[in-house]
C-alpha cells in the first residue's frame, strides 16, 4: 500500500479521496488554490500546498506545480479525482515518469478512449453495439440505402461539425433530399466543408452506464448500472439512480456483459464507466467510456457494498481485486440529486457567493458527499456541484419517500440551489413511474406545457 | 457627483474609524498571542493580521508540530538576518510564484541591504530546474523568511521587503461595511 497520496483535485471528490486513504492507513497531500485556502480539502488533509492562483488553468490544471508539490511531499501516488487531470493521458505519463503512481488506468486506456473515434473502432471490434453511422454522404441514393438499413429517424451531420451548425433530423426518406441539401449548404458556409455523414437518431433514449473494475491483471467485473437520464438541458446529469427502473432483465444481463466486454478490450484497468444511450426497444448504442472514479459513484457503492475508492487505491497499488463477479450482488436501490449552486429557474446559471446556513439531511439510509459549511464561500471558478444527497433503501419507492424526506431537512442559505428541482422531479408521476430519457427533464418538467419532439443525440 | 463624493469621504472617514478603533487596539492584543493569522470583520470593515516570525521561529514551530519538520532541512538563525523594523509599519513582501524548494544564493542579500529592481536575490528548484526569483521593485530588505532548502507554496512569502511604506497591499481586504457589528475569527470547522 502506497505510504503517501497526493489529491490532485477539490471539492466534495477530494474529501472523498481523502477519506479512502484514511481507511487505507496512507498519509494524504492535499493541494489547493488561493480560492480555496479555507476550503476543507486543505484541512482534511495530513499536508496541504497551494498551487496557484484560482484560476484553474494556473491552479488544478497547473501540471509543473501540481509535480512539484508531490516531489517536495515526497507521495508515492496521486489520485486525479474527475474532472481537472482525470482523463489527461499525458498528466498520467508525466506522473509516471517523474515516480508517481497515478491512480487509475494505464494512459494508452485514457488516451484511446478519450478519442471519439477510436474509441468507436475499437468497441465495435470489440462486438459492442455502437450507434450506426454512415460514412460520408456521396450521393443521396447511398444516404438512402444507409437510412433503409438503420431506420428512421435520421441525424445528418456534419463532419466539421459542432454547435448543432449542418445538423438536420430527418424523420422519413422523403425528406431525405432536402435535409443532405440545408445540412450540407449549412456546414459549407459554417465551416467552409460542406460533408456530410448520416448517424441513427434515438428518440427519447435513456442514459444508462455500466460500472466496471478492473485490476492489474486482468480480472474485470462490473457493479451493475446506473441510470442517469434525468439532465439538464446542457446534459449533464442531475439525479442518478441504481439499478435502472423498467430495464427488462435480458437487455440488463447483454448491456452489462457489453460493458465488460468492452473493458477488456482496452485492457482496462482500474474503475472505469462506459455510457449507452438505451432506446425504447431496449437496444443499447454504446456512447463513451469516462476512465475515472464518477460524481454518482457513491449509488453503486451502496447497492453493492463495495468501496470504489478504496478499491481503485488498492487496484493502483497493485493489488488483486479478489472479488468475482458471482459474489458481488445488487441489493436495493439508492438515488443521487446533485445540489448545485444553480439558479434553476434562470438556466441553471451557475451561483457563488458566501453561505449562510447549511444543515445536511441525516438519518437511516441517506449518505451525504460534501464540501461545504456554514459560512464557507463557494467560489466562481469552479464546479457548481455543493452537494450529494445519497438515499437508499430496499425499494425503489421507498428510497423516492425517503429522498424526499430528505430535501425536506436540508437547509442551504446563501445561493441558489437545484434543491426545489429536486423536488419537484420526486413528485413527477413519470418519474415515479420510471419513465425518463435524456430529455425527460427538459420537456416533462422545466417547459411540460410545450413538449419538443426530438431527442437528443450521442455524447 | 456630489454624492458620490459625500460617500467617498464618508468611507474614507469609517475606514480611518476603522483602524483607529478596531485594528490598532486588536492588533496590539494580537501581537501578544502565540496566533500568527487573524482575520477580523467589523460593521465598519475587514482585515486580515499576519505576523511575520524570526525564521527561527518558524523552524522550531514547524519541529514541534507532527510531520512538520520534514519541511524543514535546515534550521538557520534567521533571526540574525531581521533587519529592525520600525514600528508601526506594513511592509511588502515578495512571494514565491511556483511550487518548489527555496535555495539561497551563494551570497544571500543581507538585511538592510538595498535591492534593485530586476536583482537575483534567491532561487526555487522545481521539477530539477532552477527558477530565478528578482527582487520587483527598488526597496530595502527587512527580512529573508525562508531558508535554504525549505519548499515553499505557490504565494508563500519569501522576502519582506520595504519599498517606501506602501501599505501590504495583498492582505488589508477591501471590503464595504456592510457586515453586522460583529467580530469573529472566520475559522471553518477543522477536521
Amino acid at each position: 500500500m502506497f505510504g503517501k497520496v497526493l489529491i490532485a483535485n477539490r471539492g466534495e471528490i477530494a474529501l472523498r479521496v481523502i477519506r479512502a486513504c484514511r481507511e487505507l492507513g496512507c498519509r494524504t497531500v492535499a493541494v489547493f488554490s488561493e480560492a480555496d485556502r479555507d476550503a476543507l480539502h486543505p484541512r482534511m488533509a495530513d499536508e496541504a500546498y497551494c498551487i496557484g492562483p484560482p484560476q484553474t488553468s494556473r491552479s488544478y490544471l497547473n501540471v509543473p506545480n501540481i509535480i512539484s508539490a508531490a516531489e517536495i511531499a515526497g507521495v508515492d501516488a496521486i489520485h486525479p479525482g474527475y474532472g481537472f487531470l482525470s482523463e489527461n493521458a499525458q498528466f498520467a505519463e508525466i506522473c509516471a515518469s517523474h515516480g508517481f503512481k497515478f491512480i487509475g488506468p494505464a494512459a494508452a486506456s485514457i488516451g484511446l478512449m478519450g478519442d471519439k473515434a477510436s474509441a468507436k473502432q475499437r468497441m465495435a471490434e470489440a462486438n459492442v453495439p455502437v450507434i450506426p453511422g454512415s460514412d460520408i454522404i456521396e450521393s443521396e441514393t447511398a444516404a438512402a440505402k444507409f437510412c433503409r438499413e438503420v431506420g428512421y429517424p435520421v441525424l445528418i451531420k456534419a463532419t466539421a461539425g459542432g454547435g448543432g451548425k449542418g445538423m438536420r433530423i430527418v424523420a422519413r426518406e422523403a425528406d431525405l433530399g432536402a435535409g443532405l441539401a440545408a445540412a450540407s449548404g449549412e456546414a459549407q458556409a459554417a465551416f467552409n466543408d460542406g460533408r456530410v455523414y448520416v448517424e441513427k437518431l434515438l428518440v427519447h433514449p435513456r442514459h444508462i452506464e455500466v460500472q466496471v473494475l478492473g485490476d492489474e491483471f486482468g480480472h474485470i467485473i462490473h457493479l451493475g448500472e446506473r441510470d442517469c437520464s434525468i439532465q439538464k438541458p446542457s446534459h449533464q446529469k442531475l439525479l442518478e439512480e441504481t439499478p435502472a427502473p423498467n430495464l427488462d432483465a435480458g437487455v440488463r444481463g447483454e448491456l452489462l456483459s457489453a460493458a465488460v466486454r468492452a473493458a477488456r478490450a482496452v485492457d482496462y484497468a482500474n474503475a472505469g464507466t462506459l455510457e449507452f444511450l438505451v432506446d425504447n426497444d431496449g437496444k443499447f448504442y454504446f456512447m463513451e467510456m469516462n476512465t475515472r472514479i464518477q460524481v454518482e459513484h457513491p449509488i453503486t457503492e451502496i447497492v453493492f457494498g463495495i468501496d470504489l475508492v478504496k478499491w481503485q487505491v488498492r487496484i493502483a497499488a497493485g493489488e488483486r481485486l479478489n472479488v468475482r463477479q458471482e459474489e458481488v450482488k445488487p441489493n436495493g436501490h439508492a438515488i443521487e440529486c446533485r445540489i448545485n449552486a444553480e439558479d434553476w429557474e434562470n438556466a441553471f446559471r451557475p451561483a457563488a457567493g458566501k453561505l449562510g446556513s447549511v444543515l445536511f439531511p441525516g438519518g437511516p439510509g441517506i449518505r451525504v458527499d460534501s464540501h461545504i459549511y456554514s459560512g464557507a464561500e463557494v467560489p466562481p471558478f469552479y464546479d457548481s456541484l455543493l452537494a450529494k444527497i445519497i438515499a437508499y433503501d430496499r425499494t425503489r419507492s421507498d428510497t423516492i419517500v425517503r429522498m424526499r424526506r430528505a430535501l425536506a431537512e436540508t437547509e442551504i442559505l446563501g445561493v441558489a440551489t437545484t434543491l426545489p428541482i429536486h423536488e419537484r422531479i420526486l413528485a413527477t408521476n413519470s418519474f415515479l413511474e420510471g419513465r425518463t430519457f435524456v430529455t425527460w427533464l427538459r420537456e416533462q418538467v422545466l417547459q411540460p406545457a410545450q413538449p419538443v419532439g426530438a431527442a437528443a443525440h450521442g455524447g | 457627483m456630489a454624492k458620490e463624493k459625500q460617500v467617498a469621504d464618508n468611507n474614507k472617514n469609517s475606514l480611518s474609524r476603522f483602524i483607529k478603533e478596531q485594528v490598532i487596539p486588536i492588533s496590539r492584543a494580537f501581537s501578544e498571542t502565540p496566533l500568527t493569522r487573524l482575520r477580523l470583520k467589523t460593521n465598519l470593515g475587514a482585515v486580515t493580521l499576519v505576523k511575520i516570525p524570526p525564521a527561527a521561529q518558524i523552524a522550531a514551530q514547524a519541529a514541534a508540530e507532527p510531520g512538520g519538520a520534514a519541511r524543514f532541512y535546515e534550521k538557520a538563525p534567521h533571526a540574525a538576518r531581521m533587519h529592525n523594523p520600525q514600528a508601526g509599519r506594513s511592509y511588502d513582501t515578495i512571494s514565491a510564484d511556483i511550487v518548489g524548494v527555496f535555495r539561497d544564493l551563494p551570497e544571500p542579500p543581507s538585511a538592510g541591504e538595498h535591492l534593485t529592481n530586476g536583482q537575483l536575490i534567491g532561487h526555487i528548484e522545481a521539477l530539477r530546474l532552477r527558477h530565478a526569483i528578482r527582487c520587483p521593485v527598488e526597496c530595502t530588505l527587512i527580512a529573508q523568511v525562508v531558508v535554504d532548502g525549505q519548499p515553499v507554496d505557490f504565494g508563500e512569502a519569501l522576502f519582506v521587503v520595504d519599498s517606501g511604506g506602501v501599505p501590504q497591499a495583498a492582505d488589508a481586504e477591501e471590503e464595504l461595511p456592510t457586515e453586522p457589528p460583529m467580530m469573529e475569527a472566520l475559522e471553518p470547522p477543522r477536521l
